[in-house]
């Protein structure tokens, strides 16, 4: 029999509902990995904390199931990244400017998911405020990758991938700017949704690059993450970035003809820079398609190259104003004992950020200073334009771009840490969809030759996030890797 | 030496909107420090800012009033700077796309009215409030109440050539604001604040030199504003006749009014303040105005001071005078109106009384025209000048009942019933007083035999006695001649 | 590459401070990625607005409502230094130049 760890949600769910065990031994079960593994020579380090109290809530959850009062997800749990608020809980981005800080208030998304029943489990870790893609730079250390410990995770979410990947968590919330969901998704091995700009609600997300900012949902099986999906999404009165879209029907997820679909594979993420063994992975994903009766078309878009330097502007750009905030005045970590305001700031500032958001920072306020506004801002501003057109473009023709989630496999813990072109570099195939506002997901294919995980993308149109995991879950079910 | 003043000003008000500009916290004045906060407006992480529509109604109906272009398309901006009163490191405010764009207001001068042309209107939240404490604990404080407060920012061009003339047109905004209920206007509260820049262009020969340009801030009151503008065309003045320092080289710098000293002083340069990254604020989307709905917006324009202007001299016939110290208030202008309406005779008798009487009462009461009408409806106004002349009461009656109605919060009627107040106008019982003042006083009916006609006001004056100013004067006088005759 | 005036320029906006030994290395990195976004200038965006998202209605906006807000115990949570109803900081340096500015 499978253990429940290994399990995904919507058989969790079946099980809970008919009663076939309860909801304090499957929180218990996670805990008891997530114990487990402390014990490991070298732990996963997938979680900055676990939350003691889910096991009260998963009494009451059986409670509630007895009375016969249980909500649609009573008493499924789901792991958190450390950068989305939980109403009475710590939240730090694995940052020591925020160390002690409690919030007062939950996101929208974890509260929605709350009121439908589920148990946070815990904060997972992750790239100091999102900025990384390697789970390295935390202050908590890094997140090792669960199918090679030497390994990255991924980033900047790899707390929530490993933790389900290696079941301390049946699915996870992460968030992406870049990439963030995606990227360990592909090298834990599990299913990794960056839903359009507008899905879910970024109110209680700590804000990295406002304009690029979502809520990513990580999880086994495209189903879960339809079901996540079909309770979390919706416009937010608290985000008027938020999106009047409706996916509550869109779980469970319908059959899905393949054939007719038109998918475009740009030759862009296919040439230099891509690892052979996932762009073989790539082509036979394309092979499935057109044995399904999809056409594939192999063709150039020549403004995605442009993405990763539109991104490494205007992210930092926001960035540089969203932390600005951390000043040790309200909250946080604070300097004391200095001489005067000034160099509280300073102080507090220099000594709570890690090295990469310092100088994602610098860059920011750089690329925003009169001197250098045009040439750098205002001109990533403008090629975001025409990427948006040119993506608009495909879709007019296409229903699906098809492409490698990252252009190389897991690499090894510390390899990018102190070069961070090179790490930017790895998020070629991943920032055209935040910058065009459009749902990818990350969807595991097996591994390369030397068995490492591999992640081949989705990107749809606009809210067409119910296309992307439906061709997922047909694939899945076909066994295809 | 030849010079013109050139003054610029920035004014800012604060809206009268139940809420924050971003958040659902409400905007009040005052209170206990930090009582009305939230995740948003105290900056908390995750927190986003969700623009109030009566904000954006706010401004498109002050940029209305003040003639301006609304635009189809505005948007937010950041604007980065760190202070501890600024709770998120940067203000939401408006650059490139204000949603108020070229507009003007006439200002009524010594000089007639003039016109001062307005850049834009902008939409920003206010800043909460720093506190430095005297005491040695070393520590500043900081209260968030009012971070979150809706402003509009409304800049002048240069078109201000006086301190009096700077002060008339802030205030023709404050009217402005105050007709359309907008905001409360009081510089004192800081609910509304004025930065002015100031320089001279000096005429030598046929070459004109601009001095540098200085910005004020720190005026806290209109008296404040002339003061420090005042104090600053001759600190320019003499900075320029010993150092003839000219605007292109040095700029533009700060400077602070000093209530204490009445002088204004060089304030600290902010080394970043020329440089605020000025970005689009992601979190909230450009807004589309419809040219349809700003249409709709009209038809919400209360009549504003020029309009009134315009119609109290045709419709009331009233000197340019009076109706410059009615349109002050528009309260008061609401009630000179009804009161009007009331009374069956001249407007421009309606007018003295609201100038003269009330204008004294309110400011030796210290109150407002709201609340005095609250005891003494402009009804009433108009009943007791109809007593006045219909000759129930005489003028000099009138103004006794009239601080009546305000003490008691009565009606004419009610005081002249009350105290017997009436006017003594029947004409066999004032025929007996006139009688026995004559009888009292023979020796003056003698001189008034003899040709002597001014000691009429003197028999006048002893009926008045006698009757305790009651006796109705016309009458009183013609019984007089009539008796006298005999 | 950039030079230490604009670094520490740069710096101060952020309010950052980077060790003498790490100057160099993070002008370094730094300057490696500015000139990687070079490439950007092969695009001509002449005429091309800035992406500024689709725009919204004013009746979308939110409501002028006022909702309940948080009391005291709420700031306590996540307050790092908050007495007698205020948030306390290092003394701010004061604005003005007291007096001095007649000399200048």
């Amino acid at each position: 029999m499978k253990e429940l760890i290994g399990m995904s949600l919507s058989e969790l769910k079946e099980k809970l509902d008919k009663k076939e065990m309860s909801t304090v031994e499957l929180v218990r079960a996670y805990l008891d990995a997530f114990e487990a593994d402390r014990k490991h020579e070298k732990p996963l380090n997938g979680y900055i904390e676990v939350f003691r109290d889910s096991i009260e809530k998963a009494e009451k959850a059986d409670e509630a199931r007895v009375r016969g009062s249980a909500r649609p997800l009573e008493g499924l749990p789901f792991a958190v990244k450390d950068n989305i608020v939980i109403k009475g809980k710590h939240a730090t981005c694995a940052s020591g400017v925020l160390k002690g800080f409690c919030s007062p208030y939950s996101a929208t998304v974890v509260k929605r998911l709350v009121d439908a029943g589920m148990i946070p489990l815990g904060r997972t870790n992750m790239d100091e405020f999102g900025m990384g893609s390697s789970c390295e730079y935390s202050i908590y250390g890094a997140t090792r990758n669960p199918v090679d410990r030497d390994l990255t995770p991924g980033g900047s979410s790899g707390g929530s991938a490993a933790v389900v990947a290696s079941g301390q968590a049946p699915v996870a919330l992460g968030t992406e700017t870049g990439g963030s969901v995606r990227t360990p998704a592909s090298y834990c091995g599990v299913y990794g949704l960056k839903p359009s700009y507008g899905t879910l609600s970024r109110y209680g997300v700590v804000a990295y690059g406002s304009s690029l900012d979502q809520i990513g949902i990580l999880a086994k099986t495209p189903q879960d993450i339809a079901l996540m999906l079909s309770f979390a999404a919706g416009a937010d009165p608290h985000d008027m970035t938020s999106a009047p879209t409706n996916f509550t029907n869109c779980s469970p997820l319908k059959e899905r003809d393949i054939k007719g679909l038109k998918v475009l594979l740009p030759t862009e993420f296919l040439g230099e820079g891509i690892d052979p063994g996932i762009k073989q992975k790539v082509e036979s994903f394309a092979q499935w398609f057109k044995k399904n009766g999809a056409q594939v078309d192999t063709d150039s878009v020549p403004i995605l190259q442009a993405a990763v330097a539109i991104y490494y502007i205007i992210a930092p750009a926001e960035a540089s104003s969203n932390l600005a905030r951390y000043d040790g005045v309200r909250y946080g970590n604070r300097v004391r004992q200095t001489a005067n305001l000034e160099e509280m700031y300073v102080k507090t500032r220099s000594e709570g950020f890690g090295k990469e958001v310092k100088r994602r920072i610098f860059i920011g306020n750089y690329v925003l200073s009169s001197g250098y506004y045009d040439a750098y801002y205002k001109k990533a501003m403008q090629v975001r334009t025409l990427l948006r057109r040119e993506i608009e473009k495909v879709f007019s023709k296409y229903d699906l771009i098809l492409s490698p989630t990252s252009p190389c496999p897991p690499f090894k813990l510390g390899e990018k840490v102190d070069d961070p072109l090179a790490m930017y570099l790895t998020d070629i195939c991943t920032t055209f969809s935040n910058l065009a506002l459009i749902p990818s997901l990350s969807v595991p294919v097996g591994t390369t030759g030397a068995g490492l995980p591999v992640g081949v993308q989705l990107a749809g149109n606009r809210f067409r996030e119910d296309l992307l995991l439906e061709v997922a879950a047909m694939y899945h079910k076909e066994g295809s890797r | 030496m030849k010079y013109d003043v050139v003054i610029g000003c920035e004014v800012h008000v604060q809206l009268l909107t139940e809420t924050k500009a971003f958040c659902s916290c409400r905007n009040t004045f005052g209170g206990e420090p930090n009582t009305r906060l939230c995740p948003v407006c105290t900056g908390l992480p995750g927190a986003l800012p969700v623009a109030n529509q009566t904000l954006v109604e706010y401004a498109v109906l002050a940029g209305l009033a003040m003639n301006c272009t609304i635009v189809p398309v505005t948007k937010f901006d950041r604007k980065n700077y760190i202070y501890p009163d600024m709770p998120k490191g940067y203000q939401i405010s408006q650059f490139d796309m204000p949603i108020c764009e070229k507009g003007f207001l006439e200002i009524d001068t010594d000089g007639g009215l003039k016109k001062i042309r307005i850049i834009r209107i902008h939409m920003e939240e206010d800043a909460g409030k720093n506190i430095h404490t005297e005491d040695r604990s070393g520590l500043s404080h900081v209260d968030l109440n009012r971070a979150g407060t809706p402003l509009l920012e409304i800049v002048s061009e240069p078109d201000i050539r006086s301190p009096d003339d700077a002060v008339a047109y802030v205030q023709s905004i404050k009217h402005i604001m105050e007709y359309l209920k907008i905001s409360d206007c009081n510089m004192e509260e800081g609910s509304l604040r004025c930065d002015a820049n100031i320089n001279l262009w000096v005429y030598e020969g046929d070459k004109k030199y601009a001095t540098p340009i200085v910005e004020i801030k720190n005026m806290n009151s209109f008296k404040a504003m002339k003061a420090a503008l005042e104090y600053e065309i001759l600190r320019q003045k003499e900075e320029w006749t010993t150092k003839r320092l000219l605007l292109k080289d040095v700029g533009k710098v700060t400077r602070g009014y000093q209530e204490k000293t009445q002088s204004t002083i060089l304030q600290r340069h902010k080394e970043e303040s020329a440089e605020y990254r000025y970005f689009p604020e992601p979190d909230l989307k450009p807004i589309l105005i419809d040219p349809a709905w700003v249409e709709s917006m009209k038809s919400r324009l209360p009549e504003l001071p020029a309009q009134k202007r315009k119609r109290f001299a045709e419709e009331w016939g009233l000197p340019e005078l009076d109706i410059g110290k009615l349109l002050v208030d528009a309260e008061l202008a609401h009630y000179f109106e009804a009161a009007c309406k009331e009374y069956k005779g001249e407007p421009k008798k309606v007018a003295n009384w609201v100038i003269t009487e009330i204008g004294n009462m309110l400011n030796k009461e210290s109150i407002t025209i709201i609340q005095f009408r609250e005891k003494v409806p402009p009804e009433s106004l108009g009943e007791l000048l109809n007593r006045i002349d219909s000759g129930v009461i005489s003028g000099k009656m009138a103004k006794g009942i009239f601080s009546d109605m305000w003490a008691e919060g009565k009606t004419p009627e009610q005081i002249i019933n009350e105290k017997g107040l009436k006017q003594i106008d029947d004409q066999e019982s004032l025929k007996d007083i006139v009688r026995e003042v004559l009888d009292q006083n023979p020796k003056t009916v003698e001189d008034y035999k003899n040709g002597k006609e001014n000691v009429l006001s003197f028999l006048m004056g002893q009926v008045m006695k006698a009757t305790r100013g009651k006796a109705n004067p016309r009458l009183s006088q013609d019984l007089l001649k009539e008796l006298l005759q005999k | 590459m950039i030079d230490d005036k604009t670094l520490d320029e740069i710096l101060f906006l952020g309010r950052l401070d980077v060790s003498r030994e790490e100057k160099e290395k993070f002008k370094d990195q730094v300057g490696k990625i500015l000139d990687y976004f070079d490439l950007l200038k092969q695009y001509d965006t002449t005429g091309v607005d800035p992406d500024l998202g689709e725009g919204l209605k004013p009746s979308v906006l939110r409501e002028d409502k006022s909702k309940v807000t948080f009391n005291e115990s709420d700031i306590e949570t996540f307050a790092v230094d908050f007495k007698r109803g205020f948030f306390t900081v290092p003394r701010i340096v004061e604005d003005f130049l007291e007096n001095r500015d007649e000399d200048e």
